[in-house]
This record gives C-alpha cells, sequence and structure tokens, in this order.
C-alpha cells in the first residue's frame, strides 16, 4: 500500500474531464513550451496524469511501476513536443500522449518480464476511497475484491490483449481513438478486443475455481 | 437467446466490471515530478546537441579584431593571388590582366567604438585623409572599407576623427621619417 492511500479527489477530477482545457487551448500550451515556458506544461499533465496513470497501472499492476511509467511518458512526451504535430486533430496529444505510456509500460514488461512473474498485490491496494461514495464497508470490500480479481486476471493476459482491454473497457476508448495510439485497423481491433474479452473471462473463470 | 447474444450479454458485463477498475487517484506526487524532470536539463547525446539551436555571441578587444581584420585581408591578398575571373578585375583592366591580376582587393577594418569618421590614408591614395572614407559597417564602430590596390607594398595610416593613427594590427609598421609610424602590408 503507498501512502497516498488517504488522498480523496472528487469524481470528476478523477476522470478524463472535458471543460479544464479546451482542445485548441492543449495547442496554444504545447506552443507555449516549444517557446521555453516549461510552465505551460503544468496543465496537460493535470489533465492527463489520471489516465496516463490508470493506463500504466493496468498494464503492470503496480503503484510505484505505473508512476514512474507515467512520470517517463510525460517527459518523454515533453521532449519530443516538437516532433507533435496535432494537426487540429481532436485528443491529438491525449492519443500521442497514451501511446507513449504505453510502449513505456510495454518497456517495462519486457525488461521485467512480469508476464512470467507472479502478479503484483498492490495495484488495488493504493486505490482512494472516494469522497462521494455512499456504500457501505462490506460494499466497498467486495468491490475491492472484485478490483483485485480483475486486475489479477488482467495480468495474466499477453500485452498485446491486455493494452487493447486496458483502452477500450477499462478507459472506454472508442474504436477511433484507439486506432492511432496501438496503430492498428478497426477490423483488426475488434476482433483484438474479441479475443481480449475471451481470453479475460476464462482467466476470471480459471481464477474463480 | 442466441449465442451470439449471450456472448454480447457477457462481453457488456465484462465491460462494465473492467470500466470499475477506472477509478483511480493518481499519487500527488506525479505533477510535482513532472514538472521537476522537465525543468531539469536533459541529458545531451550527441543527436541532442547537434540539432540544439544554439546562438553564438563573438566579444572580442578592438585590438584582437584588428588581428583577424589583418588576417582576412592577408587572406584575401592570398586568395586574390590565384588567377580570378574576369569580375575581381573587370574595370582595371591592366596589360597583364589575362594571366595575373595586377589588382587585389583589400578590406580594411578599424574597430574604434565611439569614432564619428575615419578614412584611410596611404600611398595608394596620395596621402589624402578625405580620399577614403570607410563606413561604419554595424553601427557600432567597426569601420570598413574594400579597396582594389596594386600589388606590391604600401603604407597607410587611419584617420579617426581627424587623428592619424597606425593600424593596431598592420604586419608591419615603419617609420614614417616625420617621427611617427606607417602601418605597412604587403600584397
Amino acid at each position: 500500500m503507498t501512502g497516498d492511500a488517504s488522498v480523496a479527489l472528487p469524481i470528476e477530477s478523477a476522470t478524463l474531464g472535458s471543460g479544464a482545457i479546451r482542445p485548441d487551448e492543449e495547442q496554444v500550451l504545447i506552443n507555449r513550451c516549444l517557446a521555453g515556458d516549461a510552465e505551460a506544461f503544468r496543465p496537460l499533465v493535470q489533465r492527463y496524469q489520471r489516465v496516463t496513470f490508470s493506463v500504466a497501472l493496468r498494464m503492470l499492476g503496480s503503484r510505484a511501476d505505473a508512476e514512474d511509467v507515467a512520470q517517463q511518458a510525460f517527459a518523454d512526451a515533453y521532449a519530443a513536443l516538437d516532433r507533435f504535430h496535432g494537426d487540429g486533430r481532436k485528443r491529438a496529444f491525449y492519443s500521442w500522449l497514451l501511446r507513449i505510456a504505453i510502449n513505456r509500460a510495454k518497456d517495462v514488461l519486457k525488461s521485467k518480464k512480469w508476464t512470467e512473474q507472479p502478479l503484483s498485490a498492490d495495484a488495488e491496494g493504493g486505490e482512494a476511497m472516494f469522497a462521494h461514495d455512499p456504500g457501505s464497508p462490506e460494499a466497498h470490500a467486495g468491490q475491492a475484491e472484485d478490483r483485485r480479481r480483475l486486475q489479477a486476471a488482467l495480468l495474466t493476459l499477453p500485452p498485446k490483449y491486455r493494452e487493447v482491454l486496458v483502452l477500450k473497457d477499462v478507459e472506454g476508448l472508442a474504436y477511433e481513438e484507439i486506432r492511432p495510439i496501438l496503430r492498428l485497423s478497426i477490423p483488426a481491433l475488434k476482433i483484438r478486443v474479441i479475443r481480449a474479452r475471451a481470453r479475460m473471462r476464462a482467466a476470471l473463470e480459471e481464477a474463480h475455481r | 437467446m442466441s449465442e451470439r447474444d449471450q456472448q454480447t450479454r457477457q462481453d457488456d458485463e465484462l465491460a462494465a466490471r473492467l470500466a470499475e477498475l477506472r477509478e483511480v487517484t493518481p499519487p500527488p506526487s506525479l505533477v510535482p515530478r513532472v514538472m521537476q524532470r522537465i525543468a531539469e536539463p536533459a541529458p545531451v547525446t550527441l543527436w541532442t546537441w547537434l540539432r540544439r539551436p544554439r546562438r553564438f555571441e563573438l566579444r572580442l578587444s578592438p585590438l584582437a579584431l584588428g588581428g583577424l581584420a589583418v588576417a582576412g585581408l592577408l587572406l584575401v591578398g592570398l586568395l586574390a593571388r590565384a588567377p580570378h575571373p574576369g569580375p575581381l578585375v573587370s574595370g582595371r583592366p591592366t596589360a597583364a590582366a589575362a594571366h595575373e591580376p595586377e589588382v587585389v582587393l583589400v578590406r580594411f577594418v578599424l574597430v574604434t567604438p565611439g569614432a564619428h569618421q575615419v578614412a584611410l590614408a596611404g600611398d595608394f591614395n596620395g596621402w589624402d585623409p578625405g580620399h577614403t572614407l570607410l563606413e561604419n559597417a554595424d553601427g557600432r564602430g567597426t569601420f570598413a572599407a574594400n579597396l582594389w590596390l596594386p600589388r606590391g607594398a604600401h603604407e597607410y595610416m587611419f584617420v579617426v576623427d581627424g587623428q592619424w593613427v597606425p593600424d593596431p594590427s598592420a604586419p608591419a609598421r615603419v617609420p614614417d621619417g616625420f617621427g611617427r609610424t606607417n602601418s605597412r602590408l604587403w600584397l
């Protein structure tokens, strides 16, 4: 369990909201960064920290490694801003950042060969309890247990299935949004999602026995 | 319920359960650490070093700049020794122009910030201080002029706001016979 377990955020700021920065404002912030104003990067980090950390966490299963990967992804994105071409596309920076985060997470998986290691137990240990959540302690315990089972099953999947489930089902991205991140055609993505869900169900059933 | 419908329902249920994993709170240290990292100078690789735009600022004392000017002058002289196509000597036809130019383009430079007028006087213009005025090339006291000069030795002096001064970086100085020294160059 990490030390930030007691941190509570309203759900609006814990999910990817749409009101904080408009897409055109993102390009303005990026231009300011390119002009040497590093502080202009802060709103982008604040806006995308949750999704970047979440994707890394679900890929790796460890909050510590997820934070490292999220940090690295933001740092890499900042260093490569001159090569980012949003061209006015909707959520272009978001897609680009997630692609970097996914790749960094896969680098960690390759370096540690985590697919062959016992599952990390700290993915759910550091979860915050949300202030708005009215559930009972028993309900919380049940939800936490379900999350642990899901995360454990997710970690048994090969990375190519894990990443597509994280983006499609965990983060709820549309196929059009996933396509530039994983650089797969939409038919190929749909097939991969079907197979990933089948593998996930099998993993959950296996764990239930 | 068909098998397809059943699978769709199972997929929807699984997606709904997985969506619960979305509720994640990133560590509060994430934003400050990222900002700290990007504020640190990036490790310099050869490629980033080569690609990095850079600004050069050259600060030279008048003496050093004068030295450079003379070096440039000599270089021009040396280059001019090579056979030139027409333009270098055009307008100054000489009997030997077809073989070897007998005139050489020379650039005189004197850095003297604060001066208003700098002239060049020498044996090539009858020592007339009003004949060859140098242009304040950068507006900050770098006075320069280009002159075509015949090959051979030449003596000259700068005239700065009416004061005769030798070229501080001339290749040589020779007495002028009146208690002062002239600058001398060879072409």
